[in-house]
């Protein structure tokens, strides 16, 4: 999955209005057993197949790449999903990350007698109840209440060995040409905390700010972690100096970029990219 | 006799500078004024005062007893028709549509044109010899033939007093004939025409009255064969005239000059 | 590739082309081919319809389908087709410029601007950008009246208009660079032009908007011709030009506010369909402007279905701005090459 998709994700939930809550149900209740649930996002599709429940899914968006679903029939993007193609799949149960942008399709979705769980994944705090709210929703509760569990528990893992380490500073990168940087609020800010790094942009006060080469510059990071696409600007950027003594990183982990259940291999892939001279078992 | 145009010490112009003044006339029924004088006389500004286009700067002008200012526009538009030197009319339209639209401040909003509309439209295009051009669309005309339709535009609105802006310009010489003698013959029937006029011939075989504008100011006011002379002319154009008599007995003018 | 040969192709005589018959006769055509385009869309689409279904079982999801998906859809396409070309027909008139479209006034870069700014603060995320659309166009259109009144020539208004909307375009590409990376996703959504689903209470209010705007701009059609001979030759013959001027103006803006409004800024239908019309009907307005309003209104329609029959090839609705503009360019062009002389 790309970064720009993921970015669009992210953005269309830091976007959600700060009163909605993490987890939101629309329209009809859904029935107890559910057999056909379309996903509108791919974290949300990565959570389903997480709590084991692939078979009952029967649409995704457009977006999806994983190799299990590939056969499924897809029924728009973000912004656009189509409501008529979501209709047509006669779903128990559609799953929604929140945004203004497809509010309108989702409520007509809701207005016709389609229930929809409304899944905000902003925050690893959101995965956690999102993996739960879907878990219980799909009749795998307990399916859900483990994996949110793991979840917790790699969390304090990661958080405990990184204690006591030196902290890194570091730059997180989405794009290089415009220098899109993860600031305060945003996923990957979070994650950074916890894995021992501090984000050099903390104080940018957006959750996504493009950033002049300059002020990357003058923030001398140690690592710069590099999720852009392509190659256009970054040998420019790592010839620079106040970028050049710092260690570029290239994305250990698609993960980092959507909240889902892989999170916790992705906060121990960014562990190991910020702390790689240390042995595995060290800090513990 | 009541005065369908009269000016009493008119200043016309654009903004606050007049272009001329001191112009008084009187247009009755039945009679042609021609309007003669150089380039930026004023001659245009003038009618366009008359028409209630623009403000008199200082005097009087009133159409059929009113300011023009304060006529409703559609019922002065069935008594006054104006044929202007310019033309902007869409080309699409074709010769007859465009005379049909004389006939519109006689009718309604949608300007659905009865019977008599019709016939009255026809009748111009023939009177002016121009009716193989009903058909035809305007954008592919030549000058002079579009300012024939103008014409018959005009005539086809029915009205008392009719204003026109150099109406022979573009035209041929059997045209430029046939138009002012159609004018004529109008005018004999009751209809008040202001003309503006550059040839002063033209202007002799027409009019009853002329009004001379130069330098700002009225040069004469009058009845043409008395103001049309070589020495008023020359005063008029700044130009040497010589004058003739035709065989016929009509007065010709003529710049003496050798290239 | 004069008039005269290709008059065997025209319907009526060609000296007089309007007629109460005339005129009568194309417009049923057009209302039934905008009806046939209603019907069709409501018929075919991404859900396999089974139209019996449908009718039969109030409660089905084919019911559901038709009546809540498939028609409200293809009544917004109607009225928004409708909006443009009939404004856009009016515009080109009024401006005596074959190449004004219904945007030209400045009301689509408020509408693109209004949205924009309540995008990019989010305030979107409480109530849909159509309302900030709508009171954009309204700032645009009153700052291009009150410059358009207060001169004499018809130019003003356009060229406010056309200065305005470089304004607007300048603004929104400032903002789309301050706003995060996914907001402008978002917007240059809303602005390539789509067509939702509105409820019922918001079709109707647009319907009673534009069928009011219509209505205006059709009864100043006589008037709009005697201005296309020029402002005196107008006034000459008893139109109130500064006044008909406005009312034009205010009617065709309100009316693509309105439209914008629900679908943003659908592209190419206020040109070509008017220009189209002209070309094959002639430049009077009386008939121009209820035509281009029927044949905005299917052409809009079938082109939405075509967005959702290709859902099936690329897994996404097209923006139906971008079909409009495929569909209407090439046809356009093959027109013009036939050597009918643009009028």
């Amino acid at each position: 999955m790309n970064p720009a998709a993921a970015l669009l994700t992210l953005g269309v939930l830091a976007a959600a209005s700060p009163e909605s809550s993490g987890v939101q149900r629309l329209g009809p209740a859904a029935p107890s057993v559910v057999h056909r649930v379309v996903t509108l996002a791919p974290s949300l599709t990565d959570t389903v197949l997480a709590l084991g429940a692939q078979d009952v899914l029967v649409g995704v968006s457009r977006f999806d790449e994983r190799p299990e679903v590939r056969r499924l029939p897809r029924v728009g993007g973000f912004v656009d999903p189509s409501v008529e193609a979501v209709v047509a799949l006669k779903p128990d149960l559609v799953l929604v990350q929140p945004g203004p942008g497809n509010r309108a399709p989702v409520e007509a979705m809701a207005g016709l007698g389609i229930s929809i769980l409304v899944l905000r994944l902003a925050s690893v705090e959101d995965v956690l109840a999102g993996l739960r709210a879907t878990g219980a929703a799909l009749g795998r509760a307990a399916r859900g209440e483990a994996l949110a569990q793991a979840l917790e528990a790699t969390r304090a893992q990661v958080r405990s060995r990184a204690r006591g380490l030196p902290p890194v500073r570091v730059l997180f990168a989405y794009g290089l040409e415009p220098l899109v940087v993860a600031g305060p609020g945003s996923f990957a800010d979070e994650l950074l905390c916890d894995a021992g790094g501090t984000n050099v942009a903390s104080d940018a006060g957006r959750a996504y700010p493009v950033w002049s080469v300059e002020r990357a510059l003058g923030a001398h990071p140690d690592v710069v972690l590099d999720a852009s696409e392509g190659a256009a600007g970054r040998e420019a950027l790592q010839s620079l100096p106040g970028l050049r003594e710092a260690r570029w990183v290239r994305l250990p982990s698609p993960a980092l970029l959507h909240p889902g259940p892989a999170l916790g291999q992705g906060l121990e892939e960014l562990f190991l990219a910020l702390h790689p001279t240390l042995p595995p078992e060290a800090g513990r | 006799m009541t005065a369908l145009l009269s000016a009493r010490g008119l200043a016309v112009g654009y903004g606050r500078r007049p272009v001329v003044s001191g112009v008084s006339l009187d247009v009755g029924p039945g009679s042609l004024l021609a309007v003669l004088g150089p380039n930026g006389a004023g001659k245009s500004t003038l009618l366009r005062t008359a028409l209630g286009w623009l403000p008199p700067l200082s005097g009087d002008v009133l159409l059929f007893g009113q300011s023009p200012l304060r006529w409703e526009r559609q019922q002065l538009a069935r008594r006054v028709a104006w044929v202007p030197q310019a033309f902007e009319a869409d080309g699409g339209f074709t010769g007859l549509e465009l005379v049909l639209m004389g006939r519109a401040p006689h009718l309604g909003a949608w300007g659905l044109p009865g019977e008599r509309d019709l016939s009255l439209a026809r009748a111009a295009l023939e009177e002016l010899q121009i009716a193989h051009l009903a058909g035809r669309r305007t954008g592919e005309l030549s000058g002079g033939e579009r300012r024939l339709l103008l014409l018959a535009r005009a005539l086809a609105q029915g009205p008392e007093l009719l204003l026109l802006d150099e109406p022979t310009a573009f035209l041929d010489l059997r045209h430029q004939v046939h138009v002012l003698q159609r004018v004529r013959a109008r005018v004999e029937a009751g209809l008040a025409v202001v003309a503006v006029l550059h040839d002063a011939n033209l202007a002799a075989s027409v009019a009853d009255h002329v009004l001379l504008l130069r330098d700002g100011g009225v040069l004469g006011h009058g009845p043409a064969a008395q103001w049309l002379s070589a020495g008023r002319l020359e005063s008029l154009y700044g130009l040497p005239m010589v004058e003739a008599v035709a065989p016929g007995g009509a007065r010709s003018f003529a710049p003496r000059w050798r290239p | 590739m004069s008039a005269v040969a290709l008059a065997p192709r025209r319907l009526a005589t060609a000296e007089l082309r309007f007629s109460a018959g005339r005129a009568t006769a194309i417009l049923l055509l057009l209302a039934c081919g905008a009806a046939a385009a209603v019907l069709v869309s409501a018929v075919l689409g991404e859900y396999p319809l089974a139209l019996g279904r449908a009718l039969r079982f109030p409660a089905s999801v084919d019911a559901t389908v038709l009546w809540r998906l498939r028609v409200p859809r293809a009544v917004l396409g109607a009225l928004v087709g409708a909006a443009l070309a009939s404004s856009g027909s009016a515009l080109q008139g009024l401006l005596k410029n074959p190449l004004a479209d219904p945007f030209i006034l400045g009301v689509s870069g408020g509408a693109a601007l209004g949205a924009t700014l309540a995008l990019a603060v989010g305030l979107t995320a409480l109530v849909g950008p159509s309302l900030f659309a709508f009171l954009g166009s309204v700032a645009a259109m009153a700052l291009v009246l009150a410059v358009g009144r207060s001169r004499r020539s018809p130019y003003a208004a356009l060229l406010t208009g056309v200065v305005f909307n470089a304004f607007a375009a300048a603004a929104i590409t400032c903002i789309k660079t301050l706003v995060s990376p996914d907001r402008v996703g978002e917007i240059l959504y809303w602005l390539a032009g789509s067509l939702g689903y509105e409820t019922p209470r918001t079709l109707a209010g647009a319907a009673v908007l534009q069928v009011a705007c219509l209505g205006v701009l059709w009864r100043q059609s006589g008037r709009l011709n005697l201005l296309s001979l020029g402002d005196e030759d107008a006034a000459s013959l008893g139109v109130p030009v500064q006044r008909t001027r406005t009312v034009v103006l205010l009617a065709a803006s309100l009316s693509v506010a309105g439209a914008v409004a629900l679908s943003g800024l659908v592209g190419f239908v206020g040109l070509i369909v008017p220009h189209l019309l002209r070309l094959l009907l002639g430049p009077d307005q009386r008939l121009l402007v209820p035509a281009s309003a029927l044949a905005g209104a299917g052409f809009l329609v079938l082109s939405d279905l075509l967005t959702r029959l290709l859902f099936p090839l690329v897994h996404a609705e097209l923006p139906v701005g971008v079909v409009t503009a495929v569909l209407g360019g090439p046809l356009f062009l093959w027109l013009l090459q036939r050597g009918q002389v643009p009028p």
